[in-house]
């Protein structure tokens, strides 16, 4: 097991490697002279020479990337245009309730997406099974920033049980989660229909029924533990997906997340936010992965650890 | 009059198909006494299998018995109990053998808990007692290292011993009846033959009943008193195993088992001839095998030698049979001599020129000469296709057909050369039942005008007398166009039938090679002898007797450095 975890760390680094020359290549695709945003638009050429030399601009572009990848691996990752302060300090400031609002949307879709998927399965073509494929096909066709948008409209504004902004309390919490985790357990409910019909159908559900199983551990010990094997994987996947949906909801629900600080450096062009930002989401689902796939081999025995 | 442990009575079972009722089990009656063996003997799809699952009611939802139908188990009718009651009777009086012990195993559940489940189910025990029951019976069912494999997953282990497990989750709690459904047919022959003396030890110990469902004549005739003779829903023959087999009365029967291949029958005096000619040296070769070897890396360090170092050759008209066990590398050959494996090492020489030196237009070339038919003919032809696209496919690649009106037509020819009618060229592989696409299957190898046909099991998921029509007309094209056979099997009956030569392949070496009735008569190589004396013969007399010697499982056959020696004229063994 140990041995597997260090192997999958090891190849974890060449990804990583990529990830940096990605969100570095960011700086010099986007349009315009970083400089020139940096120091403003009335600034004097020698000015802006200053600003290039003390960013390393006009130093060839390997140099310029080993730098920043330098700069990545002891943290430092330069400092924001708009606030000045250090952008590891603001993205890290930022980064707990994007990474607990993905979590607990992660949480339920898994939640919910089982228990549908799997009663959908056992009662494969009866109305509760129409019901809850059509509920899924729903959840998965809503755009999250639009359901968002309904529940504040019926549940906050019309009901009033909940709020609308902030991040914290249970009842700042709660729409937010189920905005971001509806399409997700759209998915899992889907994945795990079909393929505990799979599963359903092999020989060894016969023979836990024919030991005289009953019907519910043969669905939940028997099937759902094989059935679980391809969701894991969709799960992982799903994760950055969140993280791509989190910006949309903090924006909606006005949390201060790591989401909405990407949104506000963009529209602000405070690009060193920007490429710290996605750095920092490109780790999160590298790891992420890791762990499904640690998972992935826990439940699949057929794969050697080592 | 003694009470019998099984009565079935007017058994009819139907399938709901939405806005019909298809009947697969019309009117079967049959029983079973204590501590015997009954036989259902049947093709598949005559509803034996159906019949088997109703008594453990575990047919799936869209399945009606009859209200009319009787099962009477230990005097208490099974059709009227509920699913409460039936659990309590599953696995704790019945016990049900499944076919396919690949499948029939949760992979994410450990051995012992899979066979120990059932006596927590069933009886008040601790999880110790639970657990040290558990491995008596694995040790009953000839399990060895018990503590090592009860901790252990399905695929840790071989198919023989998966079956056994299979069969220890089935005995767990001392059943009075277990159902055996095919338990042998996805096992090979040495294993089978284990697996059925097991059967019989256990129920000499325990005195349980046995159910035993096959297609196997040779099975049935090695483990029953009695058999139930089943053709399309309804019983067509039922009575003492010697009766039925020494006296048939109905044609189905009889039908049946004139299809089992003999194992004594001489050779016509055609195949006579042609193994003279064959030995005399004037039959040119049109394959000479040499040196062969296909080595697959298994991980970084070590490789699987599927094949290794082998030499044969195989001369114009004749049929040799290659044979073997899972893992023998019999399919590995096959594949490797048409470069559909790369091989590692070694010679083709096809009509005299060595083809693992071929470039790519020369293989297209040859694909011209030498065609392939695979095992299963479910999965080797395109669903989305139609039968005239499946077969005319070739002739449009090597551009033997000109026009789209002679391709149709050729076609048509092929198919009445396979024995099928005309208009099934527009239909669709699912239409078919697995006899007819094997026939479309050949006929695809058969539409270049091949020279030699690789046929890989070609027989081996078919009914019975399905495999004797196959093997009639593969015979009668063989004669009519002259061509020259490679026929991998691990069913050594069949082989004997069709083959002129054989060649026993065992760990990735040929073993033992010469004519059919020499090697059947004669057999020099133990593990030739193993294979021999493991098939079951269809012939109660002769198992009564006690004719039938088990193979002994532990022992190990070495084959290291050994090379074939002709110790005999034409009689080849690896020693």
């Amino acid at each position: 097991m140990l041995k597997f975890l260090m192997k999958r760390f090891v190849q974890m680094i060449p990804v990583l490697i990529g990830v940096t020359i990605l969100t570095f290549s960011m700086m010099l695709l986007i349009p315009g002279d970083p400089a020139q945003i940096m120091a403003g638009e009335s600034a004097s050429p020698e000015q802006l020479e200053l600003v290039r030399e003390r960013l390393g601009l006009n130093d060839p572009i390997p140099v310029q990337y080993f730098d920043y990848l330098k700069g990545v691996i002891t943290g430092d990752l330069g400092d924001s245009i708009r606030s000045g302060r250090p952008v590891a300090q603001e993205v890290f400031g930022r980064l707990a309730p994007t990474v607990e609002l993905a979590f607990y949307s992660t949480l339920l879709a898994v939640f919910i997406g089982l228990i549908a998927g799997v009663i959908s399965a056992v009662r494969r073509y009866s109305i509760t099974d129409s019901a809850i494929m059509f509920g899924a096909l729903f959840g998965l066709s809503m755009p999250n920033f639009w359901l968002g948008l309904m529940l504040i409209q019926w549940l906050v504004i019309g009901a009033g049980w909940f709020q609308a902004s902030g991040w914290g309390s249970p009842a700042q919490m709660i729409l937010q989660v189920v905005t971001l985790g509806t399409a997700g357990s759209a998915i899992i409910a889907r994945m795990t229909r079909s393929s505990m019909l799979e599963v359903i159908d092999m020989d060894y559900i016969q023979t836990a029924r024919a030991k005289g199983v009953s019907e519910r551990v043969v669905i939940y010990r028997h099937a759902l533990k094989n059935a679980m094997i391809p969701v894991v994987t969709v799960v992982g996947l799903q994760f950055g997906s969140l993280l791509g949906g989190a910006v949309l909801t903090e924006t909606v629900f006005a949390i201060n997340g790591l989401g909405r600080l990407i949104i506000n450096a963009i529209r602000a062009r405070d690009f060193p936010i920007v490429q710290g930002g996605v750095l920092v989401f490109s780790f999160l689902f590298v790891f992420v992965n890791i762990i499904v796939d640690v998972l992935y081999r826990f439940l699949n025995k057929r794969i050697n650890l080592n | 009059m003694t009470e019998k442990l099984l009565q079935v009575e007017n058994l009819k079972i139907s399938f709901d198909m939405g806005d019909s009722l298809s009947e697969v089990v019309s009117d079967v009656s049959f029983e079973i006494s204590h501590g015997e063996t009954l036989g259902i003997v049947g093709e598949s799809g005559s509803g034996k299998s159906v019949s088997a699952r109703s008594i453990m009611q575990l047919l799936g939802k869209n399945a009606v018995i009859d209200k009319k139908s009787s099962i009477r188990f230990i005097g208490e009718e099974i059709t009227e109990k509920t699913g409460k009651e039936m659990r309590k009777i599953r696995g704790k009086d019945i016990g049900m053998i499944f076919q396919d012990p690949m499948t029939s195993l949760n992979p994410t559940m450990k051995i012992g808990k899979q066979i120990s489940e059932s006596i927590k189910i069933h009886e008040d025990v601790s999880k110790k007692e639970a657990a040290e029951r558990t491995k008596e019976i694995m040790h009953l069912v000839g399990i060895p290292d018990v503590d090592e494999r009860f901790e252990q997953y399905p695929h840790e282990l071989s198919g023989g011993m998966r079956q056994r497990i299979v069969i220890a989750i089935a005995l767990a709690c001392h059943p009075k009846l277990l159902i055996a459904d095919e338990p042998t047919t996805a096992l090979d022959v040495t294993i089978q033959a284990q697996i059925l003396e097991l059967l019989k030890e256990i129920q000499e110990k325990t005195g349980t009943s046995i159910l035993l469902i096959t297609h196997d004549f040779g099975v049935v005739a090695n483990m029953c008193e009695n058999i139930v003779v089943m053709n399309q829903g309804q019983v067509v023959e039922s009575g003492s195993t010697k009766e039925i087999f020494s006296n048939p009365k109905e044609d189905y029967a009889k039908r049946l088992l004139a299809a089992i291949p003999n194992l004594h029958e001489q050779k016509t005096r055609a195949a006579k001839e042609k193994l003279i000619k064959i030995y005399s040296g004037t039959q040119e070769k049109v394959l000479e095998v040499s040196g062969l070897s296909k080595h697959f890396p298994l991980g970084r360090k070590s490789t699987l030698k599927a094949v290794d170092d082998i030499s044969f050759g195989i001369y114009r008209g004749e049929t040799l049979g290659l044979v073997g066990e899972s893992g023998s590398g019999k399919s590995t050959t096959g594949r490797a001599i048409l470069r559909l494996h790369e091989p590692t090492y070694g010679e083709t020489l096809f009509n005299g020129l060595d083809i693992n030196r071929f470039k790519k237009r020369q293989m297209k070339n040859l694909r011209k000469k030498v065609q392939f038919v695979f095992q299963d003919p479910y999965s080797s032809l395109n669903p989305r296709q139609k039968v005239e696209d499946i077969i005319g496919e070739a002739l449009y690649i090597h551009k033997l057909a000109k026009s789209k009106l002679k391709r149709k037509q050729r076609v048509e020819e092929l198919l009445d050369v396979v024995g099928l009618d005309r208009s099934f060229s527009q239909r669709f592989p699912h239409e078919f039942s697995g006899g007819q696409r094997q026939r479309i299957g050949i006929a695809r190898a058969l539409a270049v005008e091949p020279d030699f046909i690789v046929l890989d099991e070609p027989l081996s998921a078919l009914d019975a007398s399905v495999q004797a029509q196959i093997v009639e007309l593969l015979e009668d094209l063989q004669r009519k166009l002259n061509l020259t056979y490679l026929f991998i099997a691990h069913d050594l009956a069949t082989v004997k039938k069709i083959s002129d030569r054989v060649a026993v392949m065992y760990k990735g070496n040929i073993v033992e090679l010469t004519d059919s009735e020499e090697l059947f008569e004669n057999p020099i190589h133990s593990y030739t002898k193993k294979l021999l004396s493991a098939i079951p013969v269809p012939d109660p007399h002769y198992e009564a007797t006690g004719g039938h010697v088990s193979p002994d499982e532990e022992e190990e056959i070495t084959i290291e450095g050994q090379v074939l020696t002709e110790i005999r004229p034409n009689h080849w063994v690896l020693q």
